[in-house]
């Protein structure tokens, strides 16, 4: 994982009423940008992670009594921001429409948030990363840009490590076939 | 770990700045603070607004149950009727005056 810290006394500054707005802050510090990214990766749109940045920071200090201190913060974390980017693709979709259906719009979005001069390459990327199932490409996402082990993505995303293993090289495989394809 | 995409690496092709972002964690941090404050502060007025309804309802219900206990009480004492009402205010004399009247001395015109 990029971040490490004493979760001990970050813990227990969060459970400490009188110094739970410090450690919060303390604890966006540490982990804010790479939230942000996490989700970014998700919801692609940069509005879209904004807000949903902004209900996982609600939902952390709501929740921070919940947190019995088993996993690592980092993991408690990403697992709420995972949550709440899905609920945000979820509130997305039409009835009855499965969030892996929302491939199309966010290719659409992601055209309009790049930039003009964008690298082709890191474009063409991003698009093969959303031909993939959400979940799977959330776990390739959480292991290529996050470096977390599969036992922490497993913790996140509630699957085995022995699925995400396979997964992780499906996918990748998945994405060189997409580039390949691209630039022949 | 092993990556697959040397060419491309772990560039976004996104340009949020890193003071950008900061700015906006910040805000978000700051805006989470002043939401959880307020919903504890909402939620506090809630209760007492519970615990002063439940009170009122209380004192209510009380005066209500107090008022019906009272008129059962009076509908017993006025079961007497306005007639035995009277005759109880009347002196043992008066009562006997009553009793004795009779229809022949009321003094003809």
């Amino acid at each position: 994982m990029a971040i490490k810290t004493d979760d001990n006394s970050l813990h227990q500054m969060l459970t400490d009423p009188s110094q739970r707005e410090g450690g919060f802050r303390m604890l966006m510090k540490l982990y804010g940008h790479a939230l942000y990214w996490h989700i970014r990766r998700i919801v692609i749109g940069h509005d879209d992670a904004e807000d949903v940045l902004q209900d996982t920071c609600i939902r952390v200090l709501n929740s921070i009594h919940a947190y019995r201190g088993d996993g690592s913060l980092a993991t408690w974390l990403y697992r709420i921001a995972t949550n709440e980017a899905l609920q945000h693709l979820r509130r997305q979709t039409h009835l009855f429409q499965h969030i892996d259906a929302l491939s199309d719009s966010l290719v659409e979005k992601l055209k309009a948030e790049v930039p003009l001069d964008g690298n082709e390459l890191e474009i063409m990327f991003q698009k093969a990363l959303l031909t993939l199932p959400t979940q799977q490409r959330i776990a390739f996402n959480l292991r290529y840009y996050d470096e977390l082990s599969y036992e922490e993505i497993a913790s996140i995303t509630g699957k085995t490590v022995q699925s995400l293993k396979t997964n992780y090289h499906y996918a990748a495989q998945k994405i060189k076939n997409y580039i390949k394809e691209q630039t022949t | 770990m092993n990556n697959d995409f040397d060419d491309i690496g772990k560039r976004m092709p996104f340009r949020e700045t890193g003071d950008y972002l900061d700015n906006l964690i910040d805000g978000a941090t700051e805006k989470a603070i002043t939401h959880h404050a307020t919903a504890k502060r909402s939620l506090h007025r809630m209760l007492m607004i519970a615990s002063a309804a439940a009170v009122a309802l209380l004192i209510i219900g009380s005066g209500i149950a107090l008022f019906n206990a009272r008129s059962t009480h009076q509908v017993t004492m006025n079961d007497q009727g306005p007639l035995d009402e009277f005759l109880n205010t009347l002196s043992d004399e008066e009562a006997a005056q009553l009793t004795f009247y009779e229809l022949e001395e009321i003094p003809e015109y």
